[in-house]
């Protein structure tokens, strides 16, 4: 099972990829918490059913020290007792903002509101970049098809280089 | 009526769109048809919902030479007879390749393997792109509910 285009082996996939990267590390170097960009990161790679992301944030988050416990209850986070407010507020918009072509659209004008009391301008442009960029991430390994048994994960991310950053 | 966050003025925000702006233009430098290209934003865009993106690569195209009988059949394409059988299979594309939340079959061997027969794989590496990011600037702009209309062609240089 070979993904249907190798798309960063491509040179414009490359080039391509590269300034996604870049546009990723903004949002790393931004004051959104660590912990809330990987939540977000994950529910939209789940929702999007892209095996490459989930796995590779799932496996970013465990080595920042995530608990198993609260990664399993990502994709059912609303009964879920163990994700502050302010995270809660990243999933919902997070959810929103992935399901642009198949439901209301966007997020509605009280949880902004409540989102507003929880993030300040930085925050939240940082969330609204995340929530679109791993969009960007999802679209490009499930319309490629890209692997994503154990060796494809490391071998890949790593030379991606894609956590370069303090956890 | 005014966008609910002053993203593009913030200093993340501002950043951010700078960088997906230079993946738009690896995308719009490829030699995957610019008339093509064109279609693509606005029907994955007609999908989300976004009105600015609509409105931007809606104008662009007519003012590129894009016939309103085209752009006035894009959301509406598979029974039309006004578009190639390559900008179909692109159309089939975006459409699959931007309805990808809870579907579990994501894009369809079918929907690849035609568009393969249409573009060869600088082509197909723009097009994988381009869906990308028309659904990444679409995300930004319907968060932050940024009002449209008012969009002339060039304004972004």
């Amino acid at each position: 099972m070979d993904a249907r285009l190798n798309f960063y082996g491509n040179t414009l996939g490359a080039r391509f990829s590269q300034q996604i990267h870049a546009a990723a590390a903004v949002v790393v170097g931004s004051t959104l918490p660590h912990t809330t960009q990987k939540l977000v990161r994950i529910r939209a790679s789940q929702i999007n059913g892209s095996s490459f992301c989930t796995g590779i944030h799932f496996k970013d988050s465990l080595r920042s020290g995530e608990t198993l416990l609260r990664l399993t209850l990502i994709a059912t986070w609303r009964e879920a007792s163990v994700f502050t407010d302010a995270e809660r507020l990243a999933l919902e918009l997070a959810e929103r903002g992935t399901r642009l072509g198949t439901s209301t659209c966007g997020v509605s004008d009280d949880v902004w509101a409540m989102a507003r009391k929880h993030y300040d301008e930085d925050e939240l442009s940082a969330l609204v970049s995340q929530i679109a960029l791993i969009n960007t991430f999802n679209r490009i390994n499930v319309i490629t098809r890209q692997r994503a048994g154990n060796d494809d994960l490391v071998t890949l991310h790593e030379r991606e280089n894609l956590t370069a950053q303090p956890t | 009526m005014s966008a609910r966050l002053n993203f593009y003025e913030n200093a993340v925000g501002g950043k951010f769109a700078k960088h997906i702006a230079s993946a738009g233009k690896v995308v719009s430098d490829s030699a995957l048809p610019r008339a093509t290209q064109n279609l693509v934003m606005i029907r994955a865009s007609q999908i989300n919902g976004c009105s600015y993106c609509t409105d931007m690569h809606t104008k662009d195209a007519a003012h590129e030479g894009e016939t309103s009988v085209r752009l006035n059949l894009v959301a509406a394409w598979r029974e039309a007879t006004v578009f190639t059988d390559a900008e179909r299979a692109a159309l089939e594309l975006t459409e699959e390749g931007t309805r990808i939340a809870d579907s579990s079959a994501g894009v369809s061997h079918d929907a690849w393997t035609n568009a393969s027969k249409h573009y060869d794989e600088n082509q197909l590496a723009a097009l994988v792109g381009l869906i990308a990011l028309i659904n990444t600037y679409n995300r930004m702009n319907v968060l932050i509910q940024q009002p449209a209309g008012d969009y002339q062609p060039g304004q972004w240089g």
